[in-house]
C-alpha cells in the first residue's frame, strides 16, 4: 500500500471513520436530544468533506490497490450522484426520524458505511472488490429496511429483503468462481483479454455463459429489475419512507454505473450475448413496471414499480453500448434521482392531522391543492416531468433514451418505451388528479421544514428550466464518459 | 423589419405574467382581482406585440422572417430556430386574440385555485405561439406536447361533472400521437442529421421512409384537427371543459392539426401525401357527412357545436390535401374562421349554461324575447357556422369546395352535403334555443362588458367575410409556396 492509494482512498477512509466515529459517540453519549444534533452534524460534515476529498484530493485517472480500484471522471460523476443523493436523504430522514421517534447513531452509521460500499463498487475494476463492496452495501440496507423495528410491515420487508437478498449475493458468487475458473483472473481487464484469447481459439462458450448470466442475475437484483424485482415493492413499501428514497435512488445509481463499466470492460467483446439478456428485460421492466403500477394506492408501491419502468428505460441506453447511449443513461438517472428526491421530500411534510401517520395512501391527498398550493404545484411538476412531458426535464431524459434507441435502429424498444411510458403517464396523472380535482378533504398536517422547502425549490428548478442549461450538462456527461 | 427578438419576447411575456402570479402572496385580499388584472394586461400587451409584429410583417417576402437562430442543445445540433411566415402569424394573430378574451369571459366566473387558471392560460399562450414560430422539429414538438399540461389541468380542475373522464381521455389520446410524432422526429433527425425545417424542405427522403414518417406525424395531427375514427376524446373535452377551456380548445388547439399537415407533412414528404390522399379524402369526407349526421341528433348544446367542429375540420382536410391553390388558402381561412366562429359558438353556449344552469338543447326555448342582444348575436355567429355568404365561413368552405371540385368531382359532391347538414344541424339547434314561447324570470341579456366580447367576433366574422382579402394577403404567398 502506498500514499498515493490511501490519496485516491480518502473519500472512503473519512466515510468510515465517520461512521464508526458516530458509533463511538453515541455510546458514551446518552443525552438523546443533544446526541442526535451532534450526531447528525457529524455525519453531515464527514459527507461534505468526503465528497469535497473526491472532487479535489483524489487524483483521477489512477489505479490503487493493486488495481482494485480505479478512479476516473466516469466514476466521479457517479459518485457524486451518490453524495447528493445521500445528503439529501440524510437531512429528509434526521426529520423523519426524529418525528417517528425512532432516530438513533446507527442509522447514520448504516447510511454511511452503504454509500461508502457504493462507492467502492463504483471505482471497482476487480471482481473481488466488487463483490465486497456489494455486500458491505446490501448488509446496511438490509438493516436499513428493517429498520423501524417495532413495525411489523418493516420487519417483514427487511427480512425479505435479507432472503432474497443473501440468495442473490451466492448467485452472484457462484458466478464469479466461474468466471474466475474459466480466465483464471480477477482484474476486468484481465477477464477482457483472457475471454479474447478464447474468442480467438473457438473453445467452448457454455460455462463461461452460465457464469455471466449468474452474475447479471445478482446485479439485476441489486437494480430490481425484471424478473428479479418482487422483493421491491413489498421492501419499498415496509421501509421507513425516507428509506425508500434512499432505495429508490443511491443504490441504484451506484449499480448502473458499475453495470456500464463491468458490461463494456471485463465483457466488451460479449456484447452479442448481453444484448440479447438485456434487450429482454429491458421490455419486460418496462411492461411490467407500467402496467403494475396502475393500481396502486400505495404511493411508495407505486414509486416502486414506477422505478422498475424507469430502470427498463435505463438499459435501453445501456444495451446500445456506445457513447450517446451511455451518456443517455447518465442524464436519464441525474434527472430521475432529482426528480424521485423533490418527491420524496414533498412526500415527507404530509402527516396526517388524525392519526398523526405520515400519508401513503394517495387517495388521502385528495384536494391537497386547496390547503397548500406550493406542495400540489411541486407534485404536479415534479409527477409531469416524471411521465416525460416537455419541457420538463423528464421529456429530455426520455427523448436522449430514445434517440440512442433509434440511432442504433432499436425500433421496437423505441416504439414498446412510448406505449409503456403513456401508460405510465396514466398513474401520474391520477396522483394529480387526486390532488388537483377531487374534493379537499381537510385532514392533512402539512409542515414544510426551511431545508426541505429549498430542496423542493431546487429539483423544481432544475425540472423546469434544464432546457437552458442542459447543452452545459451534456458537456459535463461528455467529459466523464466511460473511456 | 425589427431589430428585437420580438417573437421570444412574445413568447416569453406570457410566461414571465406566469411566473410573477406564482410569487404573489395567497393571503392578500386582493389577491384574486391583482391575478386577473395582471394576467389580463399581459396577455393585451402581448395582443398589442402581435400587432407590431403584424405592421413590421412583409408580405412580398417568401422567406421566413424575423428568424432568431442559436444553438440550444450542442451535442444534438438542435437549434432554437423561429420564424414566421404568412400563415403562422394569421394563427399567431388568432392566438393573441383569444386568450385575453379566455380571460375577460372568466373573470366572475372562475373562483377556485384562479392564481392557477390564470397561470394556465399564459402559459398555454406561450407554448401555441412558440409552436406556430419555431422551425426545429425539436422545438416544435416542445411545445406542441408542452400545450398538453396546461389544458389537461384546465379541463380537469374547473370542468364540469365527468371532467376526470374527460381530461384523461384527452390527453392519452394526444400524448399517444405526439409520441409517435416524436419517434417520427428522431427517425427523421438520424436521417437526415439536421431537425432544420428550412434544410429538411431540401433533402430527398425515399418514398418508404416517407410513408413510415408521415404515418407518424399524421397520427398526431389527425388525432388533434380531430378526424373520423381519431375523434371521439373531442366532444367528451368540450363538454366538460371550463367554457374559456373550449373556447380556447376549438379556437386555437383544433387548428394545430391543420397547421402540422401544412407545415410539416405536405413540404417534408410531398410523395407520401399523394400516396396517402385518396385516404384522407375518404376520411375527411366520413367526418364531414358522418359527424354531421351524429351532430343532427345531439341533445346537448357544447357537444353539438364540438361535433359541428369536427364537420368543419374534414374540410381543412379536404382543402389541404386537394394541394391547389383554392383547397390551400381556402383551409387557412377556414382554420381562422372556424377559430372565430366555433370560439364565438362556445362562448355563446357557455354564457347560456351559466345563465340556464342546464346543457341540454330542449331545456332552452324562447330566449328570443327574453334576451334580444344575445340572440342576435348568436344569430350571426349560427350563420357564420353554416357558411352563410358574407360570413368567414362561406370564403372558406367555398374556396375549399372550387379546390376540391379541380380535382375530383365526387368528393366535391358529396363533402358539398355537409354543408346543407351544417345548416340543418345549426339552424334547428337556433330555432329550439332562441325561438319558442317558453317563458323565464330573471333571465338577464348581455352586460356592457359581454357585449363587447360578443361584438368583437361579429365585427371579425363579418368584415373578414366582406373583405376577405386582408387576411388571404397575409398568408397568400406562404400557401402558394407549397405548391410551387
Amino acid at each position: 500500500m502506498q500514499l498515493s492509494d490511501i490519496k485516491s482512498f480518502s473519500p472512503e477512509i473519512i466515510l468510515i471513520f465517520g461512521s464508526i466515529f458516530i458509533l463511538i459517540y453515541g455510546i458514551f453519549f446518552t443525552n438523546t436530544k443533544e446526541l442526535n444534533k451532534n450526531i447528525f452534524y457529524i455525519a453531515f460534515i464527514s459527507l461534505f468533506l468526503s465528497l469535497y476529498f473526491s472532487l479535489y484530493v483524489v487524483d483521477l485517472g489512477i489505479n490503487s490497490f493493486n488495481n482494485l480500484l480505479n478512479n476516473d471522471p466516469y466514476t466521479a460523476f457517479f459518485k457524486f450522484l451518490a453524495f447528493i443523493g445521500t445528503i439529501v436523504i440524510t437531512y429528509i430522514s434526521y426529520n423523519y426520524l426524529k418525528d417517528l421517534n425512532i432516530l438513533k447513531p446507527e442509522f447514520f452509521f448504516l447510511i454511511l458505511l452503504s454509500l461508502t460500499g457504493i462507492l467502492i463498487l463504483i471505482s471497482s475494476r476487480n471482481i473481488i472488490s466488487m463483490y465486497l463492496s456489494l455486500e458491505l452495501q446490501s448488509v446496511c440496507l438490509y438493516i436499513l429496511a428493517a429498520y423501524r423495528k417495532y413495525d411489523i410491515r418493516s420487519s417483514e420487508s427487511g427480512i425479505k429483503y435479507f432472503i432474497i437478498g443473501a440468495l442473490s449475493s451466492g448467485i452472484l458468487l457462484y458466478g464469479l468462481s466461474i468466471i474466475y475458473a474459466f480466465t483464471n483472473a480477477t482484474d476486468f481487464y484481465e477477464i477482457s483479454k483472457s475471454i479474447n484469447l478464447s474468442l480467438e481459439n473457438n473453445e467452448n462458450f457454455l460455462i463461461l455463459n452460465v457464469g455471466f448470466i449468474f452474475i447479471l442475475c445478482g446485479l439485476f437484483f441489486k437494480i430490481a429489475i425484471v424478473p428479479f424485482h418482487m422483493w421491491a415493492p413489498d421492501v419499498y413499501e415496509g421501509s421507513p419512507t425516507s428509506i425508500t428514497a434512499y432505495f429508490t435512488t443511491v443504490p441504484k445509481i451506484g449499480a448502473i454505473g458499475f453495470l456500464i463499466k463491468f458490461l463494456n470492460i471485463p465483457f466488451e467483446s460479449y456484447s452479442d450475448a448481453w444484448f440479447q439478456i438485456l434487450y429482454f428485460v429491458s421490455i419486460v421492466s418496462m411492461i411490467l413496471g407500467s402496467i403494475a403500477a396502475v393500481n396502486q394506492n400505495n404511493i411508495k408501491r407505486l414509486l416502486a414499480y414506477s422505478s422498475i419502468n424507469h430502470m427498463g428505460f435505463i438499459l435501453i441506453g445501456v444495451l446500445t453500448g456506445n457513447e450517446i447511449g451511455i451518456k443517455s443513461v447518465q442524464l436519464y438517472i441525474s434527472i430521475y434521482m432529482v426528480s424521485i428526491l423533490g418527491i420524496f421530500t414533498s412526500l415527507l411534510c404530509l402527516k396526517d392531522k388524525i392519526n398523526g401517520h405520515y400519508l401513503e395512501n394517495i387517495k388521502n391527498f385528495s384536494g391537497l391543492a386547496k390547503q397548500n398550493s406550493f406542495l400540489s404545484f411541486s407534485f404536479a411538476i415534479l409527477l409531469f416531468s416524471l411521465a416525460g412531458l416537455p419541457p420538463l426535464s423528464g421529456f429530455f431524459a426520455k427523448l436522449y433514451i430514445l434517440i440512442s434507441a433509434v440511432e442504433s435502429k432499436l425500433y421496437f424498444l423505441a416504439i414498446i418505451a412510448i406505449i409503456t411510458s403513456i401508460i405510465s403517464a396514466y398513474y401520474y396523472l391520477k396522483i394529480i388528479k387526486i390532488i388537483f380535482f377531487d374534493k379537499p378533504i381537510n385532514n392533512i398536517y402539512i409542515n414544510i421544514p426551511i431545508f426541505s422547502k429549498l430542496i423542493i425549490l431546487i429539483t423544481l428548478f432544475i425540472s423546469i428550466f434544464l432546457i437552458i442549461f442542459l447543452s452545459d450538462l451534456l458537456e459535463i456527461i461528455t467529459t466523464v464518459a466511460l473511456v | 423589419m425589427l431589430n428585437i427578438p420580438i417573437l421570444s419576447l412574445l413568447i416569453f411575456f406570457p410566461f414571465l405574467g406566469s411566473l410573477i402570479i406564482l410569487f404573489i402572496n395567497k393571503n392578500d385580499k386582493s389577491y384574486k382581482k391583482k391575478v386577473k388584472e395582471i394576467g389580463l394586461w399581459t396577455t393585451i400587451i402581448n395582443f398589442c406585440l402581435s400587432l407590431i409584429l403584424l405592421y413590421s410583417f412583409d408580405k412580398t417576402e417568401i422567406q421566413f422572417q424575423f428568424v432568431e437562430n442559436f444553438k440550444l442543445i450542442n451535442d444534438l445540433n438542435i437549434y432554437y430556430y423561429l420564424g414566421i411566415d404568412g400563415i403562422s402569424l394569421s394563427f399567431i394573430l388568432l392566438t393573441t386574440l383569444l386568450i385575453p378574451i379566455c380571460i375577460v369571459i372568466s373573470w366572475t366566473k372562475i373562483n377556485e385555485h384562479i392564481g392557477y387558471f390564470i397561470a394556465s392560460f399564459l402559459i398555454i399562450e406561450s407554448f401555441l405561439i412558440g409552436l406556430f414560430s419555431s422551425l426545429d422539429l425539436f422545438i416544435f414538438f416542445i411545445f406542441f406536447e408542452g400545450s398538453l399540461i396546461p389544458l389537461f389541468l384546465i379541463i380537469g380542475i374547473w370542468g364540469g361533472k365527468n371532467r376526470v373522464y374527460a381530461s384523461y381521455k384527452f390527453f392519452l389520446y394526444t400524448i399517444f400521437g405526439s409520441l409517435l410524432m416524436l419517434l417520427g422526429i428522431l427517425t427523421l433527425y438520424f436521417y437526415s442529421g439536421t431537425s432544420n425545417l428550412t434544410l429538411l424542405m431540401k433533402t430527398d427522403i425515399p418514398f418508404i421512409l416517407q410513408i413510415w414518417l408521415f404515418l407518424s406525424f399524421f397520427a398526431s395531427f389527425a388525432i388533434k384537427i380531430p378526424m373520423w375514427p381519431f375523434h371521439t376524446w373531442l366532444p367528451d373535452a368540450h363538454v366538460e371543459a371550463p367554457t374559456a377551456g373550449s373556447v380556447i380548445l376549438a379556437g386555437i388547439l383544433l387548428k394545430l392539426g391543420g397547421y402540422g399537415f401544412l407545415r410539416f407533412s405536405l413540404p417534408l414528404f410531398p410523395e407520401a401525401s399523394n400516396f396517402f390522399t385518396p385516404l384522407i379524402f375518404i376520411l375527411s369526407v366520413i367526418s364531414i357527412i358522418y359527424i354531421s349526421i351524429l351532430a343532427l341528433s345531439q341533445t346537448n348544446i357544447k357537444k353539438l357545436i364540438a361535433y359541428s367542429s369536427i364537420a368543419h375540420m374534414g374540410f381543412v382536410t379536404l382543402g389541404i390535401f386537394s394541394k391547389n391553390l383554392e383547397g390551400l388558402q381556402g383551409s387557412v381561412f377556414q382554420m381562422i374562421s372556424h377559430g372565430l366562429i366555433s370560439a364565438a359558438l362556445f362562448l355563446s353556449a357557455g354564457f347560456l349554461i351559466d345563465k340556464m344552469q342546464t346543457k341540454k338543447i330542449e331545456d332552452f326555448g324562447g330566449l328570443f324575447k327574453q334576451m334580444p342582444k344575445f340572440s342576435i348575436f348568436f344569430m350571426i355567429y349560427c350563420l357564420g357556422a353554416i357558411s352563410f355568404p358574407g360570413t368567414t365561413g362561406f370564403i372558406g368552405e367555398f374556396l375549399i369546395l372550387i379546390g376540391i371540385f379541380k380535382i375530383n368531382y365526387s368528393i366535391a359532391f358529396v363533402s358539398a352535403f355537409g354543408v346543407i347538414l351544417s345548416a340543418c344541424y345549426i339552424l334547428w339547434m337556433y330555432n329550439r334555443v332562441c325561438f319558442g314561447n317558453k317563458n323565464y324570470s330573471n333571465i338577464a341579456d348581455l352586460n356592457i362588458k359581454d357585449t363587447l366580447v360578443f361584438l368583437i367576433f361579429v365585427l371579425l366574422i363579418i368584415i373578414l367575410g366582406i373583405y376577405p382579402n386582408i387576411l388571404i394577403s397575409i398568408y397568400e404567398l406562404s400557401t402558394n409556396k407549397l405548391i410551387y
